[in-house]
């Protein structure tokens, strides 16, 4: 048997699971949404603590007297939350949009009949469909919860606002 | 700003779209060493995917992880140093358990191992990664192969990869009678599979080990 260092076995099984799964640039914004979405994973949540541990970083800089690295203050720009109080006008600009962006979002949705009252019902057609193994029904069925939970979500939204 | 603080295409990297995409790849990274779900840690140190997701981004923007574009492209030099963090600590994890173990096991004194025993029962919060063993390549391509076993189309890839060690997309549609597209799909099919599967501990070794203790 042949003796490999651990980094050695580390790349080929690096090289297995990149033939297998695919390298990290194979998964695009989209299919990135519907794997943390399976996974249970809250982006935003995730962006929100994401920015306090940058402050963090941050913050030493200011503490320091010291320019923060360009990528930091990018990050901090991306990251940072649309709750958090505008520091200027250009912040709130980016907030005022982006809250009418949201408004925009139900109202499209509400117009399309998309939120109704009664509890939601999916047509099922695909359970008919042949050449689906049960596996694919499954994850179907995982879409469709998705959906609905999306709806739901944007419904308790829409009742709060 | 210095050429290797952008991305690939020369331009500041969209920071949100980043950590969205990051953290979906540790979960698939994550689901092939068995631990799944929002909750999910590595036993014993508690690190989540998020964890790892924020160390390697804290490192880039602090100029502590270097982009160049003969590496690839950004997303993929961070996904691939967050992989061998994950793997290290699962390692580390792993080596650790170990040595406790061991240091157990040599010592009778009855004191010493009603110390040392918490610290394993701290531990067996998850205890599948723990069974495996990380950097076992024959133990890995196992673990792979039960997981799509009922499934042809996933099946011929994977036979592919482990059996005719084709890793090119290309090379594995040429293999299987397809074209690179449908091999992207199903890589696509494996990656989404591959939590609800995960790849569950195989005990090839304890089977071995039962034979062995009776041949």
């Amino acid at each position: 048997m042949t003796n490999r260092t651990p980094e050695e076995s580390r790349n080929r099984i690096n090289r297995l699971s990149e033939a297998l799964f695919g390298t990290p640039d194979e998964i695009g914004e989209e299919e990135a949404e519907q794997l943390l979405s399976e996974a249970g994973l809250d982006s935003e949540a995730i962006n929100d603590r994401l920015y306090k541990r940058l402050y963090a970083e941050a913050q030493q800089f200011w503490m320091a007297n010291k320019e923060l690295p360009p990528l930091l203050k990018k990050a901090l720009e991306d990251l940072r939350p649309l709750s958090a109080p505008p520091r200027n006008e250009s912040e709130l600009a980016r907030q005022a949009k982006a809250g009418v962006e949201r408004i925009v979002e139900k109202a499209k949705l509400l117009a399309s009949a998309l939120v109704p009252d009664a509890p939601l019902e999916f047509s099922e057609s695909y359970r008919n469909k042949q050449g689906l193994t049960d596996k694919d029904r499954n994850s179907l069925d995982a879409v469709q919860e998705q959906l609905k939970r999306k709806i739901e979500r944007l419904k308790r939204k829409d009742d709060e606002g | 700003m210095r050429g290797v603080e952008l991305n690939e295409r020369g331009q500041y990297p969209d920071f949100k779209q980043l950590t969205k995409r990051l953290t979906a790849y540790g979960s698939v990274v994550f689901a092939e060493f068995s631990l799944g779900g929002k909750d999910a840690v590595i036993p014993g140190t508690g690190l989540s995917i998020e964890d790892f997701v924020g160390k390697v981004l804290v490192e880039y923007t602090l100029g502590k992880i270097k982009h160049h574009k003969s590496r690839g492209s950004l997303i993929t030099v961070l996904g691939t140093a967050m992989r061998n963090d994950i793997i290290d600590a699962l390692r580390k994890r792993s080596h650790e358990r170990e040595e406790t173990r061991l240091s157990i096991s040599a010592n009778e004194d009855s004191e010493v191992q009603e110390r040392e025993k918490p610290a394993l029962d701290d531990y067996a919060q998850q205890s599948v990664p723990d069974q495996i063993s990380v950097l076992d390549e024959a133990d890995y391509r196992d673990r792979v192969r039960s997981a799509f076993d009922d499934e042809p189309a996933l099946k011929e890839v994977v036979e592919a990869v482990l059996d005719l060690d084709l890793y090119k997309p290309e090379e594995i549609a040429d293999a299987i009678g397809t074209d690179a597209a449908d091999i992207q799909n199903r890589k696509k099919k494996l990656r989404r599979r591959l939590p609800a599967t995960g790849l569950v501990t195989y005990r090839r070794k304890k089977a071995e080990t039962y034979d062995e203790s009776h041949s």
